[in-house]
């Protein structure tokens, strides 16, 4: 066997452990990477940041553990962001493995700046059949959720007293890494006008471009690098609260990756046409 | 050590362990990965039980009918019921019932939207000025309003299968299938992106989660 031949036929378990070699090595010797934050990112930045302290906001955290190495810096990054502009925020979850996730997301967020359960946020929870839910909350949040996550009636909750429906929120900032994330906007952007913005995993990321240069999404975050461009944006707030800026750090990884799959995919092709070439 | 990290350290342990065993499954299929693929499996389909009973059931179902004496409530119940009669070799028909229901309600709601948000408002936004000024000047945005109408029509004439690809509509058909490709590739890169999104979220609970609080 030649050595093209060897090349052509390298046993996939040592490209997983060259892979695996790529994700560690800059976890021991980081290097500091510029990330360029795009304007579909700033301006979800900017909508939170140029909203007045004490608006109204929800973020829908539609994911599950397996998109959570994604979703979970973006949903962190933006809560953080709407805590320190002291936003008051209802957080809820319509994907059935991330109730949980949420919550645990949720309480270690709003741990971070002191805010109280009722009166800064609220979690709703979760409820089945997304779609249904979410053209119901724009007639009231009632309908869906009566009760909160914790079985408390939502006017019992002083924050959500004067809150009935969409029309009492600046905004929806939608988290998700399935098909939820297209509901909210056939459901609740052209049903009831609300302003929406998702961060979304990066396999479902160039399907929102066309919903964003509609004009249907304000904003949209993809994927982890997305997440590194808001850490970006917040890195001072992240460093005074000691939080991990772990998208800015996985970024780090995916360029020592990506360098590896684009070096493996040049020599493969090589190695193929070069036998190609030579009619063996 | 506090109750709170040994808790942390077990939990955080047992994560790992598990993690670890399917991480295996790329050396060679193994018990270990069988094992953590059963309980994933069986947790899931657990949780998923518990949480629909607690969060639609008791509130949307029970508590309206024993709390507040809501008997209307008994009809959905009842449709939902006869679901389960799709098990029954004889009685199976019941189902298409409260099927007939889900469904004509589920269409009623979804087409409208979807025609709306996918063909209409879509539409709308390829309907672009390609000759744009901003202060008496020509507005680069004019050229990308040019592309995106140039990408979408010869996309489209590609999947027109009216006419024959020969002369300029085959030049345009061409044409769209490289834009089409061109689309497939940055959805590919994307793809690789979140792939490997996902080993760094484990190589990041291992490294920086579940170490250096073993350590």
């Amino acid at each position: 066997m030649t050595f093209v031949d060897r090349l052509l036929n390298v046993d996939r378990r040592i490209i997983y452990l060259l892979v695996f070699v790529a994700a560690v090595i800059p976890f021991l010797f980081p290097v500091d990477i510029e990330i360029k934050v795009t304007p579909e990112v700033r301006s979800i930045y900017d909508f939170i940041e140029n909203h007045p302290e004490g608006t109204v906001m929800m973020l829908a955290s539609d994911y599950d553990p397996q998109t959570q190495a994604e979703n979970d810096p973006q949903a962190r990054a933006m809560m953080r962001h709407m805590f320190r502009k002291g936003h008051k925020v209802i957080v809820m979850a319509l994907s059935q493995d991330g109730a949980a996730l949420t919550e645990m997301m949720t309480n270690s967020v709003s741990k971070e700046y002191g805010k109280r359960y009722g009166e800064d946020y609220v979690y709703l929870g979760y409820k089945p059949y997304p779609n249904i839910i979410i053209l119901s909350m724009g007639e009231d949040f009632r309908l869906s959720y009566p009760k909160d996550y914790y079985n408390t009636k939502l006017d019992e909750l002083p924050m959500m007293r004067n809150i009935k429906n969409y029309d009492d929120l600046a905004g929806v900032l939608e988290v998700g890494g399935g098909n939820v994330s297209t509901m909210w906007i056939t459901s609740a952007v052209e049903r009831y006008n609300v302003k929406l913005a998702v961060a979304v995993t990066a396999v479902s990321g160039p399907q929102y471009y066309a919903n964003l240069q509609a004009g249907q999404l304000f904003g949209l975050m993809g994927g982890l690098k997305g997440a590194a461009e808001y850490e970006m944006l917040l890195k001072d707030e992240y460093i005074r609260l000691k939080a991990p800026l772990k998208a800015i750090q996985g970024m780090n990884v995916q360029n020592f990756v990506h360098v590896l799959i684009i070096l493996l995919t040049v020599i493969g092709n090589i190695a193929f046409f070069y036998k190609k070439r030579i009619g063996s | 050590m506090d109750k709170a990290q040994l808790i942390a350290i077990i939990w955080n342990t047992i994560a790992a362990f598990f993690t670890i065993s399917v991480f295996s499954f790329m050396y060679k299929d193994n018990f270990m990965y069988k094992i953590a693929e059963s309980i994933v499996v069986g947790i899931s389909a657990g949780y998923f039980t518990v949480l629909l009973v607690w969060t639609s059931l008791r509130p949307k179902f029970w508590e309206p009918i024993v709390n507040d004496h809501n008997y209307w409530y008994l009809i959905p119940g009842l449709l939902g019921l006869l679901m389960y009669f799709r098990f029954s070799p004889t009685l199976g028909w019941l189902a298409r019932y409260p099927l007939a229901l889900y469904i004509g309600i589920g269409s009623g709601i979804a087409i409208p939207l979807q025609l709306q948000t996918f063909v209409l408002t879509q539409v709308k936004a390829t309907i672009l000025p390609i000759h744009v000024m901003v202060d008496n000047r020509i507005n680069p945005e004019g050229i990308n309003n040019f592309l995106i109408v140039v990408f979408v029509i010869t996309a489209l004439i590609y999947f027109f299968f009216s006419l024959d690809h020969k002369g300029i509509v085959g030049r345009s058909a061409t044409f769209g299938i490289w834009i089409i490709m061109i689309g497939f590739g940055a959805s590919f890169g994307y793809t690789v992106m979140a792939r490997v999104s996902l080993l760094i979220g484990r190589i990041q609970f291992l490294m920086s989660d579940w170490l250096p609080i073993v350590k």
